[in-house]
């Protein structure tokens, strides 16, 4: 009876402090008189938290920042947010500027999409990955690419024995990519391909794919990841800087004309968070390396609202929830800000932060892998109350190898329980107006618009690019966080604390013979196909290349006569360069 | 015989494309703060430019990590070639590999130790210190 009188009291307090910040009539609560009250009360309490601590004699032992060096307090009341202008910073979803969302019906109109990254072995075997996903539920393809292919090696090349289909599909030339999607219905389907670098020869081979299936492509849905600037911070990259920049920008003018349902670029922060960056250098290098490749698609006499709609990000969710939170819901205001102020866009399309997320893979551990499952559910948790419009969902033997069918098929199932189970999604962006979230989530704005200025008095992001001071900070911060972590301050279970030998594991690794499989198969384009075409086609690449016009349509050409990626790639170092190596 | 005052230089590399270059950043960071030069080649470098810059750079010692499983091939290469070309510096290894496999890289390919995940930097630190001293 009184538990239950006392929990009615505090939904009554609970309901009268939110309807505080419901803000539509009154825009700035409390009141000052109202915010001593709750200042002296604040007092209070902290008499008695202290005294309880003396008293117990216990310690307070919290970590004093959020792993982005914010410093934290022990508690949130009112006055941490004092003259919280709900409208300005908040609003509603799907408006301006869009902290609640980037969609009026977020996930109430349609969930996130479920997008498992796979992809490895043969041609073949991500076919039959791909169609297991989409039979399990799966709502869009997500396309990892093997490292021979993001570097512009061909499976063939003898230098790439052993790591052929490695870590993604092995994508030589067109006759690869029709065997990875052989009868998936592609004109239905949205497909994501995480190209890691230049998104444009798979690209092509993709264009010339549906070309040949008759697939208008105006219909065609997807995503070319084709941001080649986090290399530059983390990485090696295989081309300079500018061609680089360049040859993405040409992907995303193509798009722009002929593919407007595909995006160009997938601006990545993914891999700068994974390289060892906190959450705000993360949010930072990736908003200003978007603004890079505005910078050049505006120089070629776009306007903003034409190329603002068609980026799109892909951001890692990590270990602390509320910081994540707090960062996806910065981003999307900083994101918003600058489409308006800086560059003057007026469509709301324009102004959105779009982002797919997967979660933090070197969070998880080798030792105890199945403690990954909790770690990829907290981190799914993280993007989908920080509102990601599609999502990944790590497998928990990934610290170890390949996931396995029955791991990825969990990871799948997370995401369904989140979605079905937990409520979760059934309200938008269920931590608005709580007085921590919004406090952090104004620290993080505050910290990615201190790190703005100091970007834009370098000369720019492409500058401070150059430079190499995003990748000097990164490994800084990532040097730190080791350091850290085997000093204990940075606690991870299985690790540092409740230590655990890692077993004897096997790694789910492709066999030499699947290898030898895709090396054949690039053989037999070769030899098979009409050389006075690839001749043809190649030699009009290069001198498209060379002229400095768009080379993204000669691509396509050369990808239907069975030109390889390595082949193109060759024309890339021939014309811009070879690799920078930065270290 | 190595004078005192000479500083230890270890060429630090990955074998092949694998990308996955956070630990081995780490560990050059931690190698310079323990005193020892660090040739750092970082990603993306294939075997051949591997052994010109240990030749090169007259080093003692080299660390390799590999995390994309593809260390059954790109190390015993590594070592094979090396032998050839006589450069007979301690090979330390670091990342995704399984204990029978990393015993077969030490017992048959000659690799001086494996680390996997879990290991420390003072006992990265403290291997290459020992595998240098003459």
């Amino acid at each position: 009876m009184r538990y239950e009188l006392t929990i009615s009291l505090m939904r009554i307090g609970i309901i009268s402090s939110l309807r505080a910040y419901d803000g539509v009539e009154k825009q700035t609560l409390p009141k000052r008189s109202k915010s001593t009250e709750i200042k002296q009360a604040r007092k209070k309490w902290k008499k008695t938290y202290d005294k309880w601590i003396r008293d117990t004699k216990i310690k307070d032992k919290a970590p004093k920042t959020t792993p982005s060096k914010i410093p934290l307090k022990s508690i949130y009341d009112p006055t941490d947010i004092e003259d919280f202008d709900y409208l300005k910073k908040l609003g509603f979803p799907g408006i301006y500027p869009f902290t609640r969302g980037v969609y009026p019906t977020m996930y109430r109109g349609r969930p996130w999409t479920v997008r498992l990254l796979s992809g490895f072995g043969t041609g073949e075997d991500a076919n039959e990955r791909f169609k297991f996903l989409v039979k399990e539920g799966e709502t869009g393809l997500n396309l990892a690419l093997d490292s021979p292919t993001i570097y512009g090696f061909d499976a063939d090349d003898p230098r790439m024995r052993g790591e052929v289909g490695q870590g993604g599909a092995s994508i030589s030339s067109i006759e690869a990519l029709e065997r990875i999607f052989k009868d998936l219905p592609i004109g239905r389907l949205s497909t994501s391909v995480v190209t890691h670098f230049l998104g444009l020869p798979t690209y092509a081979m993709y264009i010339a794919m549906a070309d040949k299936q008759g697939i208008p492509r105006k219909n065609l849905r997807g995503t070319t990841q084709n941001d080649p600037l986090w290399l530059f911070h983390v990485g090696n990259p295989p081309l300079p800087l500018k061609p680089s920049v360049k040859l993405a920008v040409d992907l995303q003018e193509f798009c722009m004309k002929h593919t407007p349902k595909w995006y160009g670029i997938n601006v990545s922060g993914y891999h700068i968070r994974e390289a060892g960056s906190n959450a705000i250098q993360e949010a930072v290098f990736t908003l200003a390396d978007a603004t890079v490749f505005i910078d050049e698609t505006l120089s070629r006499g776009w306007h903003i609202d034409d190329i603002a709609p068609q980026i799109s990000f892909f951001m890692n969710a990590y270990n602390n929830l509320f910081e994540e939170i707090a960062k996806f819901r910065a981003m999307r205001r900083v994101w918003a800000k600058i489409l308006k102020e800086r560059y003057g866009a007026k469509k709301a399309r324009s102004l959105i932060f779009k982002f797919h997320t997967q979660t933090g893979g070197s969070a998880l551990t080798a030792q105890e892998p199945l403690n990954n499952i909790v770690r990829a559910t907290i981190h799914s948790l993280a993007a989908i109350i920080g509102g990601t419009q599609s999502l990944h969902t790590d497998s928990y033997d990934e610290a170890l190898g390949l996931p396995t069918e029955a791991a990825a098929k969990l990871a799948l199932r997370t995401q369904h329980i989140i979605y079905h189970e937990s409520g979760v999604p059934n309200v938008i962006d269920p931590l608005g107006g709580s007085y921590y979230v919004e406090w952090l989530t104004d620290q993080v704005e505050e910290e990615i618009w201190r790190y703005f200025d100091r970007i834009d008095k370098a000369g720019g992001m492409l500058a401070y690019t150059e430079a190499g001071i995003p990748r000097r900070e990164i490994s800084q911060t990532s040097y730190q966080t080791q350091l850290a972590i085997e000093r204990g301050d940075i606690p991870i279970v299985g690790v540092n604390l409740f230590k655990s030998k890692i077993g004897d594991f096997e790694v789910c690794r492709v066999k030499l013979e699947q290898e030898d499989a895709e090396i054949d198969a690039v053989k037999r384009v070769r030899k098979n196909r009409n050389q006075k075409a690839v001749e043809e086609t190649l030699g009009e690449f290069r001198k498209a290349c060379q002229k400095g016009v768009n080379v993204t349509p000669y691509a396509i050409k050369a990808a239907k006569a069975n030109v390889t990626n390595g082949e193109m790639y060759q024309v890339f170092w021939d014309v811009y360069g070879e690799w920078p190596h930065l270290d | 015989m190595r004078k005192k005052s000479k500083k230890i230089r270890i060429l630090l590399s990955k074998v092949g494309v694998d990308v996955h270059d956070r630990g081995l950043k780490v560990i050059a960071a931690a190698l310079r703060d323990a005193g020892m030069e660090v040739i750092y080649l970082g990603a993306s470098r294939f075997q051949d430019e591997i052994v010109k810059s240990a030749e090169e750079e007259d080093v003692d010692a080299i660390g390799i990590s590999s995390m994309e499983g593809t260390h059954h091939v790109k190390i015993p290469e590594l070592m094979k070639e090396l032998r050839e070309k006589k450069i007979e510096v301690p090979v330390v290894c670091g990342g995704i590999i399984p204990m029978n496999e990393a015993n077969d890289l030490k017992d048959k390919h000659g690799v001086y130790e494996v680390f996997s995940p879990g290991s420390t930097l003072k006992e990265i630190v403290e291997c290459f210190r020992k595998c240098t001293y003459s």
